[in-house]
């Protein structure tokens, strides 16, 4: 969807491959593929793997016009597909983001791996038909492999919009979204009712709300999950300030506390993919390492969760 | 709660909005200028047209920033400005009815003086406030100044407004104070203590305002 159909991409070979190879799997626990050293996971319904880390795009990507700021983000973009990024989501509600990944994008060789997810968002009675081909036009792209319903804002009118263009195939997948925790029993009844393909809400190693239900149930009805605040806005860096890393987290071959926080959520089977916000290439390239090398078993994901709130 | 954009981000793009527009930022600060003269020191040879002048640089100022910096510019940032850039519009169109037409907004020496807070405000807004952040670092190509850029705006308006002969209609600070708490939430959100200081400066106008309202009736017995 995001590229030339006749372009051979590692990710298409690796679909075809990996479909056949996880379809007695499909519905029960997203496969964690390790290509050539890069994590991966199966989107549930149809195989397809994407790389476990992506990028988000709230805030860091709302640079407006300045020429200057979108250079560092140009910067910030190439060094995540240059270690395997795959999924860039992003939202009409963002500001600039979107213009500036388009910015972005057509200035880039690499970016073959492109997973494209973005949203519609309509408080002000805008038309989803419209937004999502105003993205498309500035991703330069012919449709986006994943559209979400951000917020879950007025999602009944925007559902049917999004079935219709699934079927016409100008998007791939259909998801929605919430975050900070909030409107988790609406989404619920939308997993359990709604024949949607994604789901998209904030999990991190202190707000752990979803894995009561939301967690469960999108594993249940085999939706990929996107994990978003996996750093809680930021808010979990300052716990760990000047404190180095524990001496076991090497078992899970982890450098920072970025790839610490993120390993953490990777580790939960139901996850499909986090996708972690920076406008710093440092930060990306620490990112990025998390979907590299082992993640915590149980044992230690409970031993980590005990660490941090410990602190 | 976030803001979706950085003050980073905030300040190159307010450079970028001062080099589009400079002869209409300094040209509006000059008139600003002015126009403080006039209303702070009306003279009573003026006639009305010091105070027509004053309050529709006033009208013109909040249309400007309501249609241009918060509509053409912020609009890209923020997906609040679509809103905000309705009320500085409602709030331009606000000071041309009751201040020009009605002719509610006055400013004449022989039925009173501007008190310290109407000088003190107008200053903060027009001098104080962009020279505090020059002096806290701020690039001065990004400075926001009266006339067109909101914060400093809302504050020099409200001193002005002080300034007034009349008792000046409660009606002409709704949306200053409404743009008190958004200034106040940005200043928690962006970290931006100084506007924690412009919030209050707007709030404290408004409630001096209604004060002298009250107490003028009352020394009139009404």
């Amino acid at each position: 969807m995001t590229e030339n159909p006749m372009l051979v991409t590692r990710r298409r070979l690796l679909s075809s491959a990996t479909a056949i190879a996880l379809t007695p799997c499909i519905g029960t626990a997203p496969a964690s593929a390790d290509q050539g050293g890069l994590l991966t996971r199966a989107i549930p319904n149809t195989g397809e793997p994407i790389p476990a880390v992506g990028m988000g795009t709230w805030i860091t990507f709302n640079v407006g016009a300045s020429e200057a700021l979108r250079r560092q983000r140009l910067e910030v973009l190439r060094t995540f597909f240059e270690l395997g990024g795959g999924m860039i989501d992003s939202s009409p509600m963002y500001g600039s983001s979107q213009d500036v990944i388009g910015w972005c994008l057509k200035r880039l060789q690499n970016k073959q791996d492109l997973f494209s997810a973005t949203k519609v968002w309509t408080p002000y009675g805008a038309s989803a038909e419209s937004q999502m081909m105003e993205a498309a036009a500035l991703w330069a792209i012919d449709g986006f492999d994943l559209m979400q319903i951000h917020n879950l804002v007025d999602w009944e009118t925007h559902l049917d919009v999004l079935l219709g263009a699934k079927k016409d195939g100008r998007i791939r997948y259909i998801g929605v979204t919430t975050s900070h925790g909030s409107r988790h029993r609406e989404m619920e009844r939308i997993i359990r009712d709604q024949p949607i393909d994604f789901v998209q809400f904030t999990y991190n190693i202190l707000d752990r709300e979803a894995e009561a239900r939301l967690l469960p149930l999108a594993r249940e009805r085999a939706l990929g999950v996107i994990i978003n605040r996996p750093f809680r806005g930021g808010g979990l860096f300052p716990i760990v300030r000047d404190k180095a890393l524990p001496d076991w987290a090497a078992e899970f071959d982890c450098r920072n506390w970025a790839q610490f926080f993120l390993k953490f959520i990777l580790s939960h089977p139901a996850v499909t993919c986090a996708i972690p916000a920076t406008s710093k290439v440092a930060h990306m390239r620490e990112n990025m390492g998390a979907s590299r090398g082992r993640l915590p078993g149980p044992q230690t994901r409970r031993r980590m969760q005990q660490y941090i709130e410990d602190q | 709660m976030q803001l979706p954009y950085s003050l980073d981000v905030y300040r190159a793009s307010m450079a970028a909005y001062n080099a589009d527009w400079l002869p209409l930022v300094l040209l509006a600060w000059l008139l600003a200028v002015f126009a403080s003269l006039l209303a702070l020191y009306p003279r009573d040879h003026a006639g009305h047209w010091a105070s027509r002048f004053v309050v529709g640089y006033l009208a013109a100022v909040w249309l400007w920033i309501g249609a241009i910096h918060q509509l053409g510019f912020m609009t890209e940032l923020n997906f609040m400005a679509p809103i905000y850039g309705m009320a500085w519009i409602g709030q331009g169109l606000l000071l041309a009815w009751s201040g020009l037409y009605l002719g509610t907004v006055r400013f004449d020496f022989r039925a009173s003086r501007p008190g310290a807070p109407a000088k003190v405000l107008t200053l903060f807004g027009l001098v104080i406030y962009p020279l505090v952040l020059l002096l806290l670092g701020h690039d001065w190509k990004s400075l926001p100044v009266v006339g067109t850029a909101p914060n400093p705006t809302a504050i020099f308006t409200v001193g002005l407004l002080l300034a007034s002969r009349d008792r000046p209609p409660v009606l002409l600070f709704i949306v200053p104070l409404a743009w008190a708490g958004v200034v106040g939430a940005t200043a928690y959100m962006l970290e931006h203590r100084i506007d924690y200081a412009a919030s209050i400066t707007i709030v404290i106008a408004a409630s001096l305002a209604v004060h002298g309202r009250f107490k003028r009736s009352t020394a009139t017995g009404n």
